[in-house]
């Protein structure tokens, strides 16, 4: 049954310790100290990055990046460990001095705002795909992996957890900013700017503007070959029997979001989205 | 459970009273077993009953007609709990009694309660054209309302989960039927008999107003100062408190106040925090159907 707000406890203090304030957004642990070495970490033109906000359907982009980009067979995909080949910048592991010493073409995600990247990237250095989700979706996704995850112990109810979105309480500070930022970069040269809720809708589209992003070259067959094993990614991903059932899945938040939390949701989405001309599919 | 079974019946916190049908209308088991009785219930001309879907204001309600007939005094209600005062018609609960032999001990003027659907009145009600008042309740609170009730109320079925309890609801096999059923089916009958058709958010956004709407209704002419005091003693926040109202003397082995106090919001709009965005759109498809055949429209918020 959906929680009365009433009823909501405060979110475990040791929950809230885990972060650290870098120029007024909310970081993960493991970017302590490291911001700096980050920001001038050397970008080859060679690389293509993958850009979101935690829970955007990063993992899904990243298959579907290395696909179009590889050319590879999903059942190749599904054989490797495609996190080892495409690692994330701020984790500990493998850490900024490996990826550094990554072979090109390196394929690179993050996490973080724009303005936090490095700098070479800012200048157009190398190819950045970003991908957005609808924030009714994410905070879903987001609040079952922090409570799936031992590391994060989080032990609050969704509205709480909600509550903390909207007011840019969790790791990687504000979705509203992190955002805006990149839409505002959308029209630059080197970047991409996708939507997850695309992927389920026009996926034919996205495949021919990742190719045509990335440069590679292909005939109306190859991209149909493609797109059909791109259709399959997405399937696996809202299918698979380890995840909960169709958490992929577009308007998932519509089972979850009280229609007085939706109110409020909205409420806040305005203020803080009003000026931006940046529109979500909340369902299909 | 077996009828032999049913008179040794003793709550102990856990076991529940069984239910079955009475003309297509699910009802405590006990309630089935004396049916002809109740269905042949013999109204007198100056009795008042107060009909309401169960959670629908059904106590508040009571509480301002006795008030109202008593011209203010607080004193005498407060002569007995609720469930003693007002004889409930088909109910029929070990440890608690009969409502019918409850009605045939209490002298004139007797104000009765049922949550019966109108097709399933007591015939002499309408033959000595006895006043009724019907308060109908939105069914969002309606539903939550009866949830939190059917989890506290060991006389009635466990709900199971809300998403459970939301599927059964909406079917409408719950005790007393369908809503929709119920606020239509006295909906209808209300300009062929004598009911007082009221709106239980209206009596929330207005309540003297409505207060005075019952008073002209029963024959009372009660002065502002008496209407005000009515309307305080009325208030949730006092009945909430009032042990002769609140359902606190009940055993707890019955109701227990501790899953779910008997007077738990009486707010309007509370559904807001139960219903998901996904119920809610399934709830509105299935209102708009069920709903199509009649005039009658709620207020969902203030």
């Amino acid at each position: 049954m959906a929680e009365s707000e009433a009823e909501t406890p405060s979110t475990p203090g040791e929950f809230e310790s885990k972060y650290f304030e870098f120029h007024g957004v909310r970081l993960p642990p493991f970017c302590r100290g490291k911001m700096e070495e980050i920001a001038n970490f050397p970008v080859r033109p060679s690389d293509v990055w993958i850009v979101t906000y935690p829970k955007s359907g990063t993992s899904l982009l990243q298959e579907v990046v290395y696909l179009v980009s590889q050319g590879a067979d999903p059942d190749e995909i599904g054989l490797m460990n495609i996190d080892e080949q495409l690692p994330v910048l701020e984790y500990p592991q493998p850490g900024l001095d490996i990826i550094k010493e990554l072979t090109s073409p390196r394929l690179i995600k993050s996490h973080l705002p724009y303005r936090f990247l490095p700098s070479d990237l800012h200048n157009g250095d190398s190819k950045v795909i970003y991908m957005a989700r609808n924030p009714k979706d994410l905070v879903v996704s987001y609040y079952q992996f922090h409570r799936s995850l031992r590391t994060m112990s989080y032990r609050g109810t969704f509205q709480e957890f909600c509550r903390r979105f909207m007011n840019d309480k969790l790791g990687y500070g504000s979705w509203f900013e992190h955002v805006q930022e990149f839409w505002e970069h959308r029209m630059d040269s080197n970047v991409l700017f996708l939507k997850y809720e695309d992927m389920h809708r026009d996926l034919v589209t996205m495949v021919e503007q990742l190719a045509r992003f990335l440069g590679v070259s292909c005939d109306k067959a190859q991209l149909e070959a493609l797109t059909e094993h791109c259709h399959q990614l997405v399937d696996q991903c809202c299918n698979a029997e380890a995840l909960p059932v169709g958490r992929g899945r577009v308007g998932l938040w519509k089972d979850i979001f009280t229609v007085s939390m939706n109110e409020k949701f909205d409420l806040v989405y305005k203020q803080k989205m009003g000026k931006c001309d940046l529109t979500f599919d909340f369902y299909l | 459970m077996a009828l032999h079974d049913m008179e040794d019946f003793t709550f102990d916190g856990t076991k529940r009273l069984s239910v079955n049908y009475v003309k297509g209308i699910l009802q405590p088991t006990d309630t089935c077993d004396i049916w002809d009785k109740i269905w042949n219930f013999q109204a007198k001309p100056d009795d008042l009953l107060i009909s309401t879907y169960p959670k629908a204001g059904t106590t508040w309600t009571q509480e301002i007609v006795e008030l109202i007939q008593n011209e203010g005094d607080v004193e005498k209600s407060k002569r007995a709990p609720t469930h003693q005062r007002f004889p409930f018609l088909e109910m029929k609960i070990p440890s608690l009694g009969s409502g019918l032999e409850q009605a045939h001990a209490m002298p004139s003027p007797r104000i009765l309660k049922t949550h019966l659907p109108f097709h399933l009145l007591p015939p002499s009600l309408l033959e000595k054209n006895c006043k009724i008042i019907y308060v109908a309740r939105n069914p969002k609170d309606n539903m939550v309302s009866y949830y939190h009730f059917q989890r506290m109320n060991k006389a009635l079925p466990a709900p199971g989960t809300w998403e459970e309890y939301f599927e059964t609801f909406l079917a409408g096999k719950v005790c007393w039927g369908s809503w929709h059923e119920h606020v239509k089916g006295w909906w209808e009958a209300k300009d062929k008999h004598r009911i007082l058709y009221l709106f239980y958010e209206d009596m929330k956004k207005n309540p003297k107003h409505e207060i005075q709407k019952l008073a002209e209704f029963i024959g009372k002419k009660l002065d502002d100062k008496v209407l005000d005091k009515i309307v305080h003693y009325t208030s949730f926040d006092v009945m909430k408190q009032n042990p002769m109202a609140n359902y606190s003397s009940i055993p707890a082995e019955i109701m227990d106040h501790s899953i779910s106090p008997f007077m738990r919001k009486g707010a309007v709009g509370d559904w807001k925090k139960h219903f998901t965005v996904a119920q809610n759109e399934r709830f509105d498809e299935d209102y708009k159907k069920k709903m199509t055949d009649t005039r009658l429209t709620f207020h969902f918020q203030f």
